[in-house]
């Protein structure tokens, strides 16, 4: 199953032809702009968080504690009386860092897995892909749950199960994009004159994967902080007191009904965040790919 | 048919053996040592080389990986090191909770995602068509367990029209079963509707609306049956979802099912429990995968014939 195929009339047969990515059209596309637009300022926000967080993030205040968001402390405060703006700002930070480190293996390993298996095929493809669907018969959230079991709760295991979850359902969608490349005409017609595997994969299958490459890795990042978020949520995540979303919304479900701000703010955060990367991934894909504009 | 079926059967054993090979090396990389844990922290040294050699620890791997299989060939897991009751019957009892709460929220999804899909397909770019794309947008993005509590909040605290969790009825398992099964909706839904679109413009589609077909008969008989083959898959695929999500909404609403035995499990590093509820998971994932591959052969006339 192949997220999008690129029309092999655009496709070039000699030099590394790197599909164009249209960049004014991408910003045309309200999906790529809005989306890329929530992603940018919770970067920013991120990378100038000692700067712009109005107070220290685990300096507690306990005469402030569960104040309602207004005020000085402009989204309130939580149990601890820690300033729930600043505690959301650096968590970003966790968010991104989950998201980058899921993107960043899955791309590598994914790459070089689905490339193997897809090209070369054989008892490579065989032995891959049985791996492969070995782990997708688990539910994903399963089995990162079962590998946070294995290596125990907190931030760097989290980062380990999550991104190791990821490896499988990339290794099966590359293979399929590489499996519909290696068949294009182009790629028929650079190996009649001779070009080895290696320049191939080189000079045509990577570079004419990239879109799709670019659409997995933006929903790939969206399933990753859901994911993350459900860990720490359950307790088998990131671990207090670190700002992290989903752990402060487990810490705010305690107080549901006297600060539901608690709850909401980080969930809203996350969402948020969710939502940006799904639209981007969506509205790239609808640009790279026009056949599937729907 | 029947050979489809049987090659199937066939095709799922070595998943089926690597399942139960990790699940098997889940104790083996575990950091400590088993009988040691059982054992407890006060327990001398020969008191755990003991407990060792009684749970089989002293043999080689492949020995008790074999010994692990004919014990689960007669239907034993181990007992709790929680409880230290027979980790089966502790399963047993969980999940018929498990199977209703994922069960409906499985006809909330298959009800919901369908309808909207096919309402958006119908008249694509139109008010309604954005209304459902921005809510199906939204509902892939909303965090479980947010969605669980925000609900809580809503109709049990707010409005008092639902109770926060317990089984004792049906009613309580309505919030859950909506919190797990509207993400999954939202995402049959972007599915249905792309699907449909895409089959909507092809020639036949043409053929039947010009021979003069009403628009019912075009979309109910000709597209949505061949819309629905992707959608069977993405079916089967969110079964996972659901089960995995079962997980943190029988956490929110206290629902004593096997995902919540499994959280507490690895919570208190019972791991027989552990391994038996992820192994039960892992098995009904694999069953109901099986089931949307073969309902392929019901939808689609040529699947019956080519892979039989």
């Amino acid at each position: 199953m192949s997220l999008m195929r690129l029309d092999p009339a655009r496709g070039r047969i000699a030099g590394f032809a790197l599909p164009r990515l249209p960049r004014f059209r991408a910003l045309r596309n309200w999906r790529v702009s809005l989306g890329g637009a929530i992603l940018l300022v919770v970067l920013v926000s991120s990378l100038l968080a000692p700067w712009i967080s109005p107070f220290d993030p685990y300096a507690q205040d306990l005469k402030a504690a569960l104040l309602p968001p207004g005020g000085s402390h402009l989204l309130g405060t939580d149990e601890f009386g820690r300033d729930l703006l600043s505690r959301l700002i650096w968590g970003g930070r966790i968010a991104l860092l989950v998201a980058a480190v899921s993107v960043v293996v899955s791309l590598i390993a994914g790459l070089f897995l689905g490339l193997v298996a897809g090209y070369f095929g054989g008892w490579l493809d065989a032995l891959i892909m049985r791996g492969v669907d070995i782990l997708l018969a688990f539910p994903n959230f399963l089995l990162a749950i079962a590998m946070v079991a294995i290596l125990g709760p907190g931030l760097a295991n989290m980062l380990v199960a999550i991104a190791i979850f990821g490896i499988p359902g990339f290794v099966r969608l590359y293979r399929a994009e590489v499996l519909t490349l290696k068949g294009a005409d182009y790629v028929e017609a650079a190996r009649s004159m001779g070009a080895g595997p290696w320049q191939v994969i080189r000079r045509h299958i990577l570079p004419n994967s990239i879109p799709l490459v670019i659409v997995l890795c933006s929903l790939r990042a969206a399933t990753a902080i859901l994911v993350a978020s459900g860990l720490s949520f359950l307790g088998l995540g990131v671990e207090p007191p670190l700002p992290d979303w989903g752990a402060m919304l487990t810490n705010g479900r305690e107080y549901l009904r006297v600060a539901p701000h608690l709850t909401t703010v980080p969930g809203l955060a996350i969402m948020a965040l969710v939502f940006a990367f799904n639209i981007f991934g969506d509205g790239l894909r609808d640009i790279l790919d026009p056949r599937r504009k729907h | 048919m029947i050979g489809n079926v049987i090659g199937r059967l066939l095709q799922v054993l070595p998943t089926l053996f690597g399942v139960l090979v990790l699940v098997f090396a889940m104790t083996h990389v575990l950091p400590g040592d088993p009988a040691r844990l059982i054992a407890g922290p006060e327990a001398t040294d020969a008191e755990v080389a003991g407990l060792r050699a009684d749970l089989g620890l002293d043999q080689p791997v492949g020995a008790q990986f074999i010994t692990y299989l004919s014990n689960l060939s007669r239907g034993e897991m181990g007992r709790s090191l929680h409880s230290n009751r027979p980790v089966v019957d502790e399963l047993a009892a969980r999940l018929p909770r498990t199977l209703i709460l994922t069960g409906l929220a499985l006809a909330i999804m298959i009800s919901l995602g369908l309808a909207a899909g096919i309402i958006s397909a119908i008249k694509p770019d139109s008010l309604r068509d954005h209304l459902l794309t921005g809510l199906s947008l939204t509902g892939i993005s909303v965090p479980l367990f947010w969605l669980g509590l925000m609900l809580v909040l809503v109709f049990s605290y707010h409005l008092r029209w639902l109770p926060t969790g317990g089984t004792s009825s049906l009613r309580g398992y309505i919030l859950p079963a909506v919190t797990l099964g509207l993400g999954a909706a939202a995402m049959l839904a972007r599915l249905m509707r792309s699907s449909l679109l895409d089959i909507i413009h092809q020639d036949y589609i043409r053929t039947a609306r010009a021979k003069g077909a009403r628009e019912a008969v075009v979309i109910g008989r000709h597209a949505l049956r061949n819309a629905l083959i992707p959608a069977v898959t993405l079916i089967g695929l969110e079964a996972g979802i659901l089960l995995g999500g079962a997980v943190i909404v029988e956490t929110i609403f206290s629902i004593n099912g096997i995902g919540r035995y499994l959280v507490q499990s690895i919570q208190y590093r019972d791991y027989p429990a552990t391994q038996g509820a992820v192994l039960v998971i892992a098995v009904i994932f694999i069953t109901v995968n099986l089931l949307t591959d073969l309902s392929y052969g019901l939808l689609d006339p040529r699947q019956r014939r080519g892979a039989a």
